[in-house]
Order: structure tokens, then C-alpha cells, then sequence
């Protein structure tokens, strides 16, 4: 492929990464693990894992442009029947590759060859409806357009047309094949067929005036195993015999044609699953009521967030749901972060949702950089450098280091790495010390924040932090405001009021009168 | 081919959706009683009726249908009895025929042909029963069942039908032709007949059996378990439509006795409440959008059958109120005439006779009841917020044209609140075109409508005698301020009321 230069040959990368990046990414910061980013990759690629996309996000885009590259591709396949094309795409993919695999099994010559026949015509309907369903979509997402116009180029090309005609020779060939067998006795003959009338056919048209509605499928399972036994062969080999210009045809392709798949279809075919992966996980997230949202990204620290939530959280939800029916409710946040404000302060209660909020707030950064759509009604976002963490260390600690040495070796490493241009999640830090060791030590940690101007959230059970500067924005996990020991697990700048118990009992079940006569004209 | 006795030209669904809220509808209205009645102590029977009445008609042209067969039914008792015992035996022995080897198309084609030998036989009965018959019916549904029996079984057909299952035995060997599937396996298998009609089948297969274009395999010895899964593949086409042809005759057979079986059981609750000396009629279906609402001898075939002994019928002239409300002295009588008005409607939906002398009324088209419970189910909900809960459940199945049974619904909380839940509630039913029947001893419910000046209520009294015996007659009649729990009292505890309990709640 030469001449006119193209766009990128990579559909998830505007300029790709060198090869050997993409095979081996550098190694993932502890927040992929603390901010429960590995489960939600895990979630992902589940059911995808010939496509090993895991490497995929470990490396966040460093450009806006680079986000946009892929947030045009994610929208074109949001919701739209280029998600129908490119999975009937990967599924022929995934045949072909299930048929070679198979071929390579086949005792018989001729097994082996018609399922090499087989394959090939898969993959050439694969990238002939590709193409096509591409030419007829609007799209306007870079990524597709570029590699819409390689497609095009391929298709075109004189090795794939002859391809495609050999191909379609032999098919044609091979399935006019028809013969007939009578089974007598301990002889079995084998002639050409001519046309003589299907009695089950027959059978069915007799009995056809007591059809009842529905009944059920009579056809026993027959074998599925691919290969022949020994009377099957017999039957082939006399088959062969009978019909010598199909398989001639069927000689001729395969001789012609001994490689066929094109390296920059198998690399779309890998890249694309990116994108259909998370979609996937997109669509279940909204079939639940879960909204989710391209972010804005800039260079801005003005952040606006609009019902997010923890994504590992809610895809363990999901998940159990599927088992126990109705999923559990999952608590949405907001935040804002302007002028000056960078750090999100957060205490309040034990078991509030203060860490799940912090986790939330990390994935959210994460899931932007890798261009990704992210849970929420709307986010405005900046576009990190890094996403980092600390979070407060288990019980099953190996004592080598006292655990307050600990936090702090860990706490002046997660700084070391943060720039201005970075996220920096803390949670529960000195959590393991006295509470004027820990307010000391963070106000520490959270000057040296400040002065870096990263952006932040830092949970703690130290109040006073809350109001620590001008850069800190206090968020409590609220409790309802009727009986205190029930959380809301929102957070929230203010408080919320309580509500009143009254006798409007009847009204809260849609049975005043007005509210029936509503009911009752839909 | 099919019975088409509960519907003019559809099948039954045993298999659909009942509607919302049945089982509360058939505890509400003790229906277990009429549909033991009608199995007559057969299982089979006693499901069929249940599973046609609990699956209501809409349409009074769709009750006229039945109607009319039930009449027949009644009218020629013997011969439907004789057709349902035969689909009952031919149901029967299908289940008796063992099949060996059902696992491999062979064994599954060999049961296929010994069943639809066995059904040859009771086609033949069945259409001799016809010929028997031709013209005792009236009704348009035996008629066309009489008529597709004879058209459907022609002497010509019985014979085709003995023909082919000869040829399906393959006393000379299997015929069949494949192409050539994914990996060359053999695939989309036909079985083959002569394609020569002149030519019998055996004369044909002596010629192919020369011809010198076929190349022979001759089976090595040991390779007859490979002949036998060869052959299998072959011929399963053909055998799963014979297997789908079997099914459909024996499916037939069900359809009938199961359609059959429901008027039978209508006969039996028919028998049983004859014998009682209680009247029964086939009622008037109304359009739903008429406001007719007439009865004499309005009775609960379900307390009748409980009881076994006497009932009192009651008489309704309602025509053009949306609302009947029924008041007066406890044990009255109100909640057995509230559930003689649902049973009857649904008698009515199942195109079944009504228990009454006369019964006239629209078809509603959705029948719900919302009764005061006296456990509370839902933990963590008080009995208000329970019967709260299943009344909004109820409005949302509700549809104009419905009819919804009240009974001392709201009664958990103090009277005043409960009348005002209930008023407001009431008067949006019957404004939105359901229609409502309402059983209270809420004196400030009954007085809200009594002084409302709607013209589309209808009230009722249970009557109480000047020395306080009830005689269980509903008398048209305002609702009147004292309860008659004194009464009760004074009859169980023996002693009146104290003053201070006299005094009770205000209002």
C-alpha cells in the first residue's frame, strides 16, 4: 500500500505506538489495582480474550487529539448498526480462524480442502461486507474513514479479485455436488443424483391438515464431529470419483492459493474489539439505568461532573443481579472543581461511600486518557498525565517496616512521580496513627499537593482537612436526615434536608384521586 | 383439523398469561368449590375447567359461541361423552407404545409408524360417529366439528394414510440422496421414493440395483455400526416428519378431549346445582360499554356447593349505575351477594351458564377484587400500607370497561380516613369507566355517595329484621347510620354494650 498518504494504519491510535510498546506496555502504577481498575478491565476483555486487549489499557493517550480519535469511533459505534457490522465482522473473523485451525485436522484431502474453501469464502465475505456496510454508513470518525479508504484499496487490488474469483468457482462447483445412496443389505451404492422426489416432503404435506399450533422439533442431533469415519471416507472417495470437475476446481483453488489473510485485516479485526468490548459493558451500564457519557476533555482544571459512579462497583452490581434478579441500587456523585479548587476533601461517616467516591474519581481520570466514555450524565475533565494513588494499607501487612513508615515511604513516592499535570487519589492515609500524627502529616502531604497544583481527592477521618485552603473543596458522605444511622452514600458540598412522614400515605402509592385518573387515561 | 368448540375459528391457549391478580380473584370469590364441582373428582377434568374459566372471554359474541354448544352439549349428552372417551383412549395409548432405540432416527421412525397405526383405528371410529350424527347438532360449533370430521377422515385419506405407513417400514432398503456439507460431510439428507410412477417401488429399486454408473461400497464386516449411523442420518428427516405427524394427530386428540372435556364439566356443576333446586340460566352478555345490570335470583353457586343446603337469591335492578353499594348489618349476607355478582360475571366470561335465575350485564372486560385480608403478608408493612400497596397493584392492571370488587377495603385505618381514601379512590374508578362494587359498614363512606347526588350509584341494604335477624336479602336502600355490630355482640357476648364502648370513636 503506497502512493496518496494515508491516515494512521491503527484504528485506536492516531500515530501508533512502536510494536514492541504495544506488545509489552510499560507496567501499570499501583492505582490500576487500588482504584479496582483491573477489575473493570477484567470485566471488559471478559469474552474477548483472543484479542489480548489488556495492553491496550495500560497506555493513556497523551494528546486531547489522541482522545478524540477515539471518542469519534465510540460514538460511531455507540448505539448505531456499525456495532451490528463490526460484530458480524469479528464473528466471521473468528470462523475463519476456527476453520483453519480445522482444516489443519482433516485426514482427508478433501476435507482439508473444503474447509480451506470454506474459510476463505468466510473471510472474503467478511471483508467484502465490511467494506460495503462501511460505504453505506455515514461516518465521519477519522479512524473509520482512513481505514475505510485502506479497506477500499484492498479490496480492489488484483490478488484479492482473483481470489475472490477462484473462490467462487469452486464453491459453485462443490455445492452442485449431490448424490444419491441406497442402502440394501451390506451394499451401499453410490450414483449421481437425478432429481427424484423428497418423500419426507411428502409425508408432511399427507399429515399436514392435523397441524396444531406449535409442537416441537423431531430432528434428532446427528453427529457433530467434523471428521469421517472410515465409511464416510469410503462414500467421499467414491463421490470424488463421480464428480471430477468439482474437485478439479476445488485442486485448482487450493494450489492457487495457499496464503489469503491480510496482516492489516487481522490488525483492524484485533483493534476494533477495543472498542466493541467496552461498548458492550457500555450497554449493559445504560440497560440498567446507568448513565453514561463522553467527557469533555481539556487542558483546564475546571472539572464538572455530573452522576458518576464507582464502574467496578457497578459491574460487581450487575453482575450479581444477573443472578439475584433486580440489581442493587447504585449511588451516583457530583462534583465540581473551579477557579482555584483542586483537591476534593472527603469525610464524613464509616461506610458512607467516601472510598468508593475517591475510586470513582480516579477511574473517571483513567477511563478519559484512554478515550473511553465514562460513567455519568456529563463530565467536563482534565486530561492527566498520571493517574496516582495511596490507599491505606490491609491488615496483612508484612511488619518489616513500621506500618506509619510504610504510608510515608509510599506517600513521598506517590509525590515523587505527580507533576502539575497529574491525579492523585488518597485514601485513609495515616490512618494507622494518632489522630495529631495523622493531622500533621497530612496537612504535610496536602501542602505539598497544593503547591504541585494537581488535581485530587483525599479521604480522611481528619475534619479539619476539610477547610485545609483555598484549593480544598470539603464533600461529606451524607446520612439521612430522619434516622442518622441510615447512609445516602451521596456526597455532597451541603447536607440535605430531611423529609416529612404524613398522611399522604395514600398519595406516595398513587391512589389519591387525581393520581388514579391519571393512571387510568394512559 | 382442529375441535374449535371454545372458539369459532381459534384455538384455546391453555398456555397463555392469566390474567393479573386471578389467584387473589378465585380465593376472593371461592372458585375452588365450583371448579371441584365441575372435575366431578377427575383431575384432568377439573384442570381443563380451570384452566378455560380462569381465561376469560371479552367478546358477548364469543359467549354466545360457547353458549350455544354448552346447550348441545346438555341436550346430547351421550354422544359428546362417547367422541371425548375415544380422544381420551387414543390420548391414553399413545403413552402405552414403547419405543426402542427413540435415540437414533430408526427407532424413532418404527414407534412413529406403530403409533399412527394405533390412531388409523380411532380415526376410522371417529368418523363413524360423525356419519351417525350428521344433523342431531344446533350448534354451529358440533356442526362444523361433525362436518370437518367427515371431510377431513374421507374413506380416501384413511387408506393414503395405511399406504404410507407400509412404504415407512423400507422393506426394500433405504433410498436417500445428500450433497455435500461443510468438510465434505454428507448434508441436507432426502428419502426417495420412485421418481417413475409407473414403476412400483420394488420394480424400480431391482432396475437402479443394476445400473452400472453406481459405485458399490460393500460393508467390511464390523462396519455395521457405521452403516447404521449412515442410514440413521439419512432417513431422520423422514422420520422427524413422520414424529411431527404423530404428534399432531395425538395433539388433535388432546384438543378434543380437552374441549370436549370443559362442557362435560359444565355439566357436572350443571347437574349438581339442579339437584340442589337452585335455578341456573345462560346469562345476557352486554356490550361492554352498556350500563344493563339485571338479576333474579342472584345466588353463590360457591357457598351452595359448601353448604349443600339452602340459599337465598337476591334481585338486582341497577341499569345505568356504574356503582353498586352495598351496606347494613354485619353477617348480612353483603359479602356473599358481592361474590355471587363476581361469580356470576365470571361465570358469564367462561361462557358458562350463570347461577341465577336471570343475569344480565356487560362483559367487563377485567374482573379484580381488592377484600380486606386479615394477615399481613409484606414484612415491614403496616396493614395500611398493605392494602395500600395491593390497590395501587390492582389500578395497574385496571382498564376502562373493568370491574373491581370492593370489600371493606381501607378498613384497617379509622373510619374517617379510610372513607376518605376510599371516596376519592371510588368516585376515579367509575369517572375513568370502571365499574365498581362496593361492600362496606363505613356508614361515612356509604353517606359521602348517598349525599353526593351522583344519579350512577345503586345502594343496597342487607336486611335486618325489627328483631334482628338477618334474612340475608339485599333490599334497594340509603345507607342507614347504625351498625348492627351491637347485635352481634349482644348475641355472642350474651350482654349489651357498655356505654363507655357505646361512645366509641367519634364521628
Amino acid at each position: 500500500m503506497s502512493g496518496v498518504p494515508m491516515g494512521s494504519a491503527s484504528v485506536l491510535f492516531p500515530s501508533p505506538p512502536s510494536p514492541a510498546t504495544e506488545i509489552d506496555p510499560p507496567t501499570v502504577p499501583s492505582s490500576f489495582t487500588d482504584l479496582d481498575f483491573d477489575q473493570i478491565v477484567k470485566a471488559v476483555v471478559a469474552g474477548h480474550d483472543e484479542y489480548r486487549l489488556r495492553p491496550y489499557f495500560g497506555l493513556p493517550l497523551e494528546s486531547v487529539d489522541a482522545v478524540v480519535y477515539r471518542q469519534e469511533v465510540f460514538a460511531a459505534l455507540d448505539g448505531t448498526p456499525l456495532t451490528e457490522t463490526m460484530d458480524n465482522f469479528s464473528d466471521r473473523m473468528r470462523s475463519v480462524r476456527a476453520m483453519l485451525t480445522l482444516a489443519e485436522e482433516m485426514r482427508h484431502r478433501y476435507q482439508r480442502r473444503c474447509w480451506l474453501l470454506t474459510a476463505a469464502a468466510t473471510y472474503v465475505g467478511a471483508v467484502t461486507g465490511l467494506l460495503g456496510e462501511l460505504e453505506q454508513a455515514p461516518v465521519t470518525a477519522r479512524a473509520l474513514v482512513g481505514w475505510r479508504e485502506r479497506l477500499a484499496r484492498y479490496v480492489g487490488s488484483e490478488a484479492f479479485e482473483t481470489l475472490r474469483q477462484d473462490m467462487t468457482e469452486a464453491r459453485g462447483a462443490i455445492a452442485r455436488v449431490r448424490y444419491t445412496l441406497l442402502f440394501y443389505a451390506r451394499v451401499i451404492r453410490v450414483r449421481r443424483f437425478e432429481g427424484e422426489t423428497d418423500y419426507g416432503e411428502e409425508i408432511a404435506s399427507f399429515f399436514a391438515r392435523f397441524q396444531q399450533r406449535g409442537g416441537t422439533d423431531h430432528h434428532l442431533e446427528m453427529s457433530g464431529r467434523p471428521t469421517m469415519n472410515r465409511l464416510e471416507q469410503q462414500v467421499l472417495d467414491r463421490v470424488v470419483a463421480l464428480f471430477p470437475d468439482a474437485f478439479g476446481a476445488l485442486d485448482r483453488f487450493c494450489e492457487a492459493h495457499p496464503v489469503w489473510l491480510d496482516q492489516l485485516v487481522v490488525r483492524f479485526d484485533r483493534e476494533i474489539q477495543f472498542y466493541l468490548a467496552y461498548l458492550e459493558v457500555v450497554r449493559s451500564l445504560r440497560a440498567s439505568g446507568l448513565p453514561v457519557c463522553y467527557p469533555v476533555l481539556t487542558s483546564s482544571k475546571d472539572e464538572a461532573v455530573h452522576s458518576t459512579y464507582d464502574l467496578a462497583l457497578a459491574l460487581r452490581r450487575l453482575a450479581q443481579s444477573e443472578e439475584a434478579g433486580g440489581p442493587g441500587a447504585v449511588v451516583t456523585n457530583d462534583y465540581r472543581l473551579s477557579g482555584p479548587e483542586r483537591i476534593l476533601v472527603v469525610t464524613g461517616p464509616n461506610q458512607g461511600g467516601k472510598t468508593t467516591f475517591a475510586r470513582a474519581f480516579g477511574q473517571l481520570h483513567w477511563l478519559a486518557a484512554l478515550g473511553c466514555p465514562v460513567p455519568g450524565v456529563h463530565a467536563r475533565l482534565f486530561l492527566a498525565d498520571k493517574v496516582l494513588s495511596h490507599f491505606g494499607l490491609g491488615e496483612n501487612l508484612a511488619d518489616m517496616r513500621g506500618r506509619l513508615e510504610d504510608d510515608l515511604v509510599r506517600v513521598r513516592e506517590t509525590l515523587e512521580q505527580a507533576s502539575s499535570g497529574s491525579v492523585v487519589v488518597l485514601n485513609e492515609i495515616f490512618s494507622s496513627t494518632t489522630l495529631r500524627d495523622a493531622t500533621v502529616l497530612s496537612r504535610s502531604v496536602l501542602a505539598d499537593l497544593s503547591a504541585l497544583d494537581a488535581l485530587g481527592v483525599c479521604v480522611t477521618f481528619v475534619d479539619e482537612l476539610a477547610s485545609f485552603d483555598h484549593k480544598t473543596v470539603s464533600m461529606v458522605a451524607g446520612v439521612d436526615a430522619a434516622d442518622p444511622t441510615v447512609r445516602t452514600f451521596k456526597l455532597e458540598r451541603r447536607p440535605a434536608d430531611g423529609r416529612a412522614y404524613a398522611v399522604v400515605l395514600a398519595e406516595r402509592y398513587g391512589l389519591s384521586h387525581d393520581r388514579v385518573k391519571e393512571r387510568l387515561a394512559r | 383439523m382442529k375441535p374449535h368448540l371454545l372458539f369459532a375459528d381459534d384455538d384455546f391457549r391453555p398456555e397463555d398469561p392469566l390474567p393479573p391478580g386471578t389467584e387473589t380473584l378465585g380465593e376472593d370469590l371461592g372458585l375452588a368449590a365450583l371448579l371441584d364441582a365441575m372435575g366431578g373428582g377427575d383431575g384432568h377434568l377439573r384442570a381443563v375447567a380451570t384452566a378455560v374459566t380462569l381465561h376469560p372471554l371479552t367478546e358477548p359474541s364469543a359467549i354466545t359461541y360457547r353458549q350455544a354448544v354448552l346447550s348441545d352439549c346438555l341436550d346430547h349428552r351421550e354422544v359428546v361423552e362417547q367422541i371425548h372417551e375415544l380422544a381420551e383412549a387414543a390420548v391414553a395409548e399413545e403413552k402405552k407404545v414403547w419405543g426402542v432405540f427413540t435415540n437414533v432416527p430408526s427407532g424413532r421412525l418404527h414407534r412413529a409408524v406403530g403409533v399412527l397405526a394405533l390412531f388409523t383405528a380411532h380415526l376410522h371410529r371417529l368418523r363413524a360417529i360423525a356419519d351417525a350424527n350428521t344433523g342431531r347438532f344446533s350448534s354451529e360449533g358440533l356442526r362444523q366439528l361433525v362436518a370437518t370430521l367427515q371431510s377431513e377422515l374421507s374413506d380416501e385419506y384413511l387408506e393414503g394414510m395405511e399406504r404410507h405407513l407400509q412404504l415407512l417400514r423400507f422393506r426394500s432398503g433405504v433410498l436417500s440422496s445428500a450433497g455435500l456439507g461443510l468438510g465434505a460431510k454428507a448434508g441436507d439428507w432426502r428419502v426417495h421414493l420412485s421418481t417413475q410412477p409407473a414403476i412400483n417401488w420394488w420394480q424400480r429399486l431391482r432396475l437402479w440395483w443394476r445400473r452400472s454408473d453406481a459405485l458399490r461400497i460393500v460393508v467390511r464386516p464390523g462396519d455395521d455400526d457405521l452403516v447404521a449411523e449412515l442410514r440413521g442420518q439419512a432417513i431422520n428427516e423422514v422420520a422427524a416428519a413422520l414424529s411431527e405427524a404423530m404428534e399432531h394427530v395425538l395433539s388433535f386428540f388432546s384438543s378434543l378431549r380437552f374441549e370436549l372435556g370443559f362442557y362435560l364439566a359444565a355439566a357436572n356443576l350443571h347437574d349438581r346445582l339442579v339437584g340442589l333446586g337452585q335455578p341456573t340460566c345462560l346469562p345476557t352478555p352486554a356490550p361492554g360499554t352498556s350500563t344493563v345490570l339485571q338479576a333474579r335470583d342472584l345466588y353463590d353457586p360457591g357457598l351452595l356447593l359448601r353448604s349443600g343446603g339452602t340459599v337465598v337469591g337476591n334481585d338486582l335492578d341497577a341499569d345505568g349505575t356504574s356503582l353498586v353499594l352495598v351496606t347494613g348489618a354485619n353477617q348480612g349476607g353483603k359479602s356473599t351477594f358481592l361474590r355471587a355478582m363476581g361469580v356470576a360475571q365470571v361465570m358469564m366470561r367462561a361462557g358458562l351458564f350463570a347461577a341465577a335465575r336471570s343475569f344480565s350485564a356487560p362483559v367487563a372486560r377485567g374482573v379484580f377484587t381488592h377484600y380486606e385480608r386479615e394477615e399481613t403478608s409484606k414484612a415491614g408493612l403496616g396493614k395500611l400500607e398493605e392494602e395500600l400497596a395491593r390497590m395501587s397493584q390492582v389500578v395497574d392492571w385496571l382498564t376502562p370497561g373493568s370491574l373491581v370488587l370492593l370489600n371493606e377495603s381501607f378498613s384497617s385505618t379509622n373510619e374517617a380516613e379510610g372513607a376518605a381514601i376510599a371516596s376519592g379512590l371510588i368516585e376515579a374508578l367509575v369517572e375513568s369507566g370502571v365499574r365498581v362494587a362496593c361492600v362496606t359498614h363505613s356508614f361515612e363512606l356509604a353517606d359521602h355517595f348517598a349525599r353526593s347526588g351522583r344519579d350512577d350509584v345503586a345502594f343496597l341494604r342487607a336486611e335486618r329484621r325489627e328483631d334482628g335477624t338477618r334474612t340475608y336479602r339485599m333490599l334497594p336502600g340509603a345507607p342507614a347510620p347504625t351498625s348492627h355490630g351491637e347485635d352481634l355482640y349482644r348475641r355472642i357476648f350474651g350482654r349489651a354494650l357498655a356505654d363507655d364502648a357505646r361512645r366509641g370513636p367519634p364521628g
